[in-house]
């Protein structure tokens, strides 16, 4: 691995840090039930919601680690990476993203076998979290405005597909 | 209660919870996930603050049941673990050790350190949590609630008594209910737990 957060425990006060920011850990039982409980509202778009704050937290963080090196793009890409394997979440590939355009893929998605693993197979992609990432990513990486990244999921495992694939763009005019 | 919680939490911090190759980190017969806390709060109070009144609340009861699946199988998980057999076993002699054991192994995921302040056996649990994430950062952005916030901490007060003095697993997941009596982020002192049968 390139990049190894460092992570600290305070077990009087049960707190828990990556790189000094709070995080904690979840069950896909408590992850895939979030996902569960908000798809279900249709008068707002609550998954659009929780991408974007899954890439403000994502986008924050991977920021501070940029500024404290200067990693070239690619060094960069390959940490994102590491970061993201290293919480959980899977494997991805970020190397084929360039100035905020490409495609990334994965062969191996936490939401993937957390969701299978309660509900079975689905028709809907369900890895929001990983495009919320990807947004963080691409924004920080290539320094654009996070809010003209799009990033949507073209295939899912959890549809039956080999592998998920997600397309970044950037949105017109932003 | 002779039984010393601290046991339990050196037990967990010794434990090797690390991703795999492929990035997933399977233990206790769960997958475990790193998040940021802020994640969950800036997602769930915004969808809460968004939502109407009666959907807000079915969102907050599918999220306590998503807690309590969680805690109820991921601790069952650990007290059935080998390490759990040789290292904290040992340690109980009572269903009430187990009890406190399972509430201790709470204070090992960074979600803020939950106390067991009463229990009677088999029949009431009050916890209590004095920094969650949560509440603070509730009253910061929105105010000082209406409602309690911490349906995280009420759900493994009710999943612990569920797996000591419910039904055999995984039979026993919904006997008791736990209510947030006391929050923070109504601009109480502490947050309070209190876990008893569902059907009292």
């Amino acid at each position: 691995m390139d990049y190894i957060p460092k992570i600290r425990f305070e077990p009087d006060k049960n707190l828990l840090y990556m790189d000094e920011i709070p995080i904690s850990l979840h069950c896909h039982h408590f992850n895939c039930g979030l996902i569960n409980a908000i798809e279900a509202i249709d008068y707002f778009d609550a998954i659009e919601i929780y991408i974007n704050e899954a890439a403000k937290c994502f986008y924050e963080y991977f920021k501070n680690i940029l500024t404290i090196k200067n990693y070239s793009v690619n060094k960069a890409l390959s940490i994102a990476q590491d970061i993201y394997r290293f919480m959980g979440y899977g494997r991805i590939d970020l190397s084929e993203l360039i100035n905020g355009y490409g495609t990334a893929t994965s062969d191996s998605s936490y939401f993937v076998v957390g969701w299978f693993a309660i509900y079975g197979n689905r028709d809907k992609p369900v890895c929001y979290l990983t495009r919320g990432f990807i947004k963080a990513i691409v924004a920080a990486i290539f320094d654009i405005d996070i809010n003209v990244v799009k990033v949507v999921e073209t295939q899912c495992m959890i549809c039956g597909n080999d592998f998920c694939e997600f397309k970044v763009s950037l949105i017109e005019g932003g | 209660m002779g039984f010393d919680p601290k046991k339990v939490i050196e037990w967990g911090m010794s434990l090797p919870l690390m991703s795999n190759e492929r990035g997933i980190m399977a233990a206790f017969g769960i997958y475990a996930a790193m998040n940021f806390n802020e994640f969950f709060f800036s997602t769930v109070s915004k969808i809460m603050h968004m939502a109407k009144e009666e959907d807000a609340l079915e969102i907050e009861n599918k999220l306590y049941q998503a807690v309590l699946d969680c805690a109820y199988y991921t601790f069952h998980g650990a007290r059935t673990s080998v390490d759990w057999q040789d290292y904290i076993a040992p340690m109980i002699k009572t269903k009430e050790d187990e009890l406190l054991a399972l509430v201790a192994f709470t204070n090992i995921f960074g979600v803020g350190y939950i106390n067991v302040v009463d229990l009677i056996p088999g029949e009431k649990l009050v916890t209590e949590v004095k920094n969650a994430y949560d509440p603070p950062r509730y009253i910061e952005e929105f105010g000082i609630q209406k409602r309690a916030r911490c349906y995280m901490f009420a759900a493994c007060t009710a999943a612990c008594m569920d797996l000591v003095y419910g039904p055999k697993f995984p039979n026993g997941i919904g006997t008791f209910k736990a209510k947030e009596v006391l929050c923070i982020a109504k601009g109480d002192p502490i947050c309070r737990f209190i876990a008893t049968p569902k059907n009292t």
